[in-house]
């Protein structure tokens, strides 16, 4: 008879305010991007008719610049007489719009960047002197926007664990099933941690094991 | 919850038209994730930054020990050099501790 492998101390999710949540919780509502324009859902877009026309143009029958400047002139042309003009001059203005669409809830941001540590004597390598780019965003919004993804939602450990299998075997499978991350978050019972959880399993020859597990968990945090 | 942060770079570079850059994309990904999420997903693993390249000094890529000081960003870590791209996340990191292998 095959025993399925024994996972010691799984984890379960918790509030912000460490209070376990009782088992099938739905996940809070997702607050969405930060909008830049809150009334007009279509931004940088100012209507609806302006993104679908950029996305059959763009996207649907990917025309050429020239084509789409044709298109716009053609909007202008037919909202004149009514003292109305086409949103864009040309395609390239088009196009800027559509680079302005924010994707995901995290911008990305560039930085210019240079070397800032000691130089050596004399004529420092051209490198040092330089000033780059450097292109990022917000690293923990990312991994907010990753921890809140509902696909993962039965493929996260969300406590370090341990997992033996059928022979009473240790067994390793994910980050959180190791002895790094268990060793980052379970200590033997300090007065020094902020939030703690006991949890006594029975050891050998009748002693109790107290364990203390430090959640380390930014006040914000969603499960 | 106590989240392992797993970020790492390749030898992808990314061509960019304007300008002629060349990038090293570093991607991120909570520990947490079983393996079989962080390879099954798309989300799983999001780029979150992509360094420059300075160019003809292959020294100045290679070791990870100047990546990091080059990055590093003085009003968000003081001491700790911790890098630009992972400054968010500071206050929950209160003594990172870095090493190069």
């Amino acid at each position: 008879m095959i025993y399925p492998d024994l996972v010691l101390m799984p984890g379960r999710p918790c509030n912000e305010q460490g209070e376990y949540l009782p088992p099938h919780t739905p996940p809070p509502p997702p607050t969405g991007p930060a909008e830049a324009e809150p009334h007009n859902p279509w931004s940088p877009f100012d209507s609806r008719i302006e993104f679908d026309f950029a996305h059959y143009h763009f996207v649907e029958v990917q025309n050429s610049a020239g084509k789409i400047n044709k298109a716009i002139d053609l909007w202008a042309a037919s909202v004149m007489e009514y003292g109305g003009d086409a949103p864009w001059k040309d395609a390239s203005e088009l196009y800027a719009t559509i680079d302005a669409i924010q994707e995901g809830d995290s911008p990305w941001k560039v930085y210019q960047i240079r070397y800032q540590g000691p130089r050596p004597p004399g004529t420092p390598p051209k490198w040092m002197m330089e000033t780059y780019e450097l292109c990022t965003r917000d690293s923990r919004q990312v991994l907010h926007h990753q921890l809140s993804t509902a696909a993962f939602k039965d493929k996260i450990n969300i406590a370090p664990y341990r997992q033996v299998n059928s022979k009473g075997v240790r067994t390793w499978s994910n980050l959180m099933s190791a002895d790094w991350a268990w060793k980052q978050a379970v200590r033997h019972m300090s007065p020094k941690f902020i939030k703690t959880n006991i949890i006594s399993s029975p050891g050998q020859d009748r002693r109790r094991c107290v364990y203390t597990r430090c959640y380390v968990c930014p006040s914000d945090s969603r499960q | 919850m106590f989240v392992p942060v797993i970020a790492g770079s390749d030898k992808t570079t990314v061509s960019v038209a304007t300008g002629h850059q060349e990038y090293h994309p570093v991607y991120m990904s909570p520990g947490n994730l079983t393996n079989i999420a962080r390879r099954a997903h798309g989300n799983a693993l999001l780029p979150v930054a992509f360094l420059p390249i300075p160019k003809s000094t292959p020294y100045a890529t290679s070791s990870l020990h100047e990546l990091m000081y080059f990055y590093s960003n003085k009003e968000a870590s003081e001491n700790c050099k911790l890098p630009k791209i992972l400054s968010p996340n500071v206050p929950f990191v209160p003594c990172p501790r870095l090493s190069a292998t």
